[in-house]
């Protein structure tokens, strides 16, 4: 153990400093929690670079074989995750089904089909996301100006003609960052009514209309129809 | 703030303890040391920070929730390893329902703080959900780590112990888990983690450092409106600054008599012993100088604080999180 204090034993006396404390906690601090973080950059990175050398392999083809598998299980799961996703967000689904139907449709050569695309995309094409605790078959639409930079957009609660439906205001533009795509996120309350509720998108620059987020909440199977 | 925050983060947590059956024997324990209060600062840390970079409310809540249950099952097992008798101002759970109970119920609210972390992923995704229980994990280790160090410098009685130790031992044992943690997760939220997370370890490190010097101190003098029982750290043996300090600076015979107080177990430490050794840290100006060290800290944290938040925008949240670097000196 290094980097002790005077041992003087003379039974008290003059206190220290206050500068001399100050200064020495400072440097000491900064002493170790650098060497910490320097630890921690180093562990990364050798975790970060998976370094084999030959002798790994050859002695390890089991291992490699059982990582193959693991990776196909994880794999798998991710699907499954995704199916449930899907499952309680109709709208991903026509999402997912309309980019299969794009990407077949690009790979013979043809424009593509894209009637169920403003279901979760919109004419700008920019992916939505709805959260909900339950399935409620919403689709959303939106229409925002070429080059609107999502840092500065916002969009009014979404509200329908009818007065005693609760607006959605819940809604997030989301920039871009971590190698994910701008995105919009639609959060949907438990009982929310069904109808079409819709607003203006509003540039927090200008306060000059930018865009328009239609939301529309299909009725349940129990709800009657106005 | 604090009680703002923390009142939205009970009330979440809340939400994840079950009031079924076995109640007398597991559930009731879960609920009782969130049910104590407590500052509630590393939640408020989390939430704050998070808003500040630009997050809602509603983005940090489970993790907010996570934090402080996680929180709460490291005071259940806390109080058995350091033979703590009072926790807020009432007996340990230990104290209340003997140490199988306890140690089940700090494992079991340790478990159910799971249950959040994972439902992050509904409001913020599973990308930042799994960067969250990947710094919970990081937290956990360095907070066990440190707990080992200062448990074995009191069983094998090692009290030849620098400032630097006691630091490394701190920034482990309690301050990741305490301000570096909370601060980092809180960032992650608010920038989708697209900040570099390593500048919320040193702010952390100099904030949560001399807050538990602070803490120590107040544990020297009666205050049992904090909670905590007078020179109890003394009857633990624990290795504070000021102890440490004490080492360095007394005779070599009152080293011996220090060594010899600190070879006994809490039950075998005598009022007389616990007050000479009270004595001597006021004869040699120990609390006098961690108080200074700790004002040290808390200006390297305040350093730090303004290097992270030069760019983002003035809020009630930012402000929050730089009083915190004050507020440790208000308990007092």
């Amino acid at each position: 153990m290094a980097d002790k204090s005077s041992q003087n034993g003379s039974g008290g006396g003059d206190a220290e400093p206050l500068d001399s404390v100050v200064s020495r906690a400072v440097e000491l601090g900064y002493k170790v929690v650098e060497e910490q973080i320097r630890q921690g950059q180093q562990i990364a990175g050798q975790l970060a670079s998976g370094k084999i050398d030959a002798t790994s392999i050859n002695g390890n083809v089991s291992e490699i074989g059982d990582r193959i598998l693991r990776f196909y299980s994880d794999m798998g799961a991710l699907c499954f995750e995704m199916i449930e996703s899907v499952v309680r967000n109709p709208s991903m689904g026509e999402m997912v089904n309309s980019f299969v139907a794009e990407t077949g449709a690009r790979m013979n050569g043809s424009p593509g089909n894209g009637g169920n695309r403003a279901a979760a995309h919109g004419p700008s094409n920019i992916p939505v996301e709805i959260v909900s605790a339950e399935a409620t078959g919403a689709r959303v639409s939106v229409e925002l100006g070429n080059g609107c930079d999502f840092e500065s957009v916002q969009v009014q609660p979404l509200c329908t003609p009818h007065a005693d439906s609760r607006p959605l205001d819940d809604v997030r533009f989301i920039p871009p960052g971590g190698g994910w795509p701008p995105s919009v996120r639609v959060t949907i309350p438990k009982g929310q009514a069904h109808g079409t509720y819709s607003g203006l998108i509003l540039s927090t620059m200008t306060d000059e209309p930018v865009g328009t987020l239609c939301v529309h909440i299909p009725p349940r199977p129990t709800e009657t129809k106005d | 703030m604090l009680r703002e925050y923390g009142d939205v983060t009970r009330a979440t947590l809340n939400d994840y303890l079950p009031t079924r059956t076995p109640r007398r024997h597991l559930y009731d324990l879960l609920a009782d040391y969130p049910d104590r209060g407590g500052k509630m600062m590393r939640p408020s840390l989390c939430i704050a920070t998070a808003r500040a970079f630009g997050a809602q409310l509603d983005d940090a809540l489970k993790s907010a929730a996570a934090i402080e249950m996680l929180h709460n099952a490291l005071l259940i097992h806390d109080d058995i390893e350091d033979y703590s008798e009072e926790r807020r101002g009432k007996p340990t759970l230990h104290m209340l329902h003997g140490v199988p109970l306890a140690i089940n119920a700090g494992d079991m609210l340790t478990l159910m703080s799971l249950r959040p972390l994972m439902e992050n992923r509904i409001k913020i995704g599973p990308r930042i959900s799994l960067r969250i229980l990947e710094e919970t994990e990081r937290a956990a280790l360095e907070s066990a780590e440190g707990q080992a160090m200062e448990l074995g410098w009191r069983r094998d009685n090692i009290n030849d112990l620098s400032e630097a130790d006691y630091l490394l031992m701190v920034l482990k044992k309690t301050c990741w888990f305490g301000t570096i943690y909370p601060s980092r997760v809180g960032a992650m939220i608010g920038t989708r983690d697209s900040v570099d997370l390593e500048r919320f370890v040193k702010f952390g490190f100099f904030l949560g450092a001399a807050f538990q010097i602070q803490d120590d101190l107040l544990n020297l003098v009666a205050d049992k409106r904090y909670g905590k029982e007078r020179d109890g750290d003394i009857w633990e043996g624990k290795r504070t600054l000021m102890l440490i300090r004490l080492f360095n600076e007394a005779s070599s015979e009152e080293k011996q008599r220090l060594n010899a107080i600190m070879a006994h177990s809490r039950r075998d430490r005598t009022t007389k012993d616990v007050a000479w050794v009270r004595a001597l840290m006021d004869r040699y100006d120990c609390i006098d100088y961690a108080r200074k060290f700790a004002h040290g800290l808390a200006g390297a944290a305040a350093h730090e604080f303004s290097t992270i938040y030069s760019k983002v925008p003035d809020s009630r949240d930012k402000r929050f999180v730089e009083g915190l670097v004050t507020w440790v000196f208000e308990r007092t």
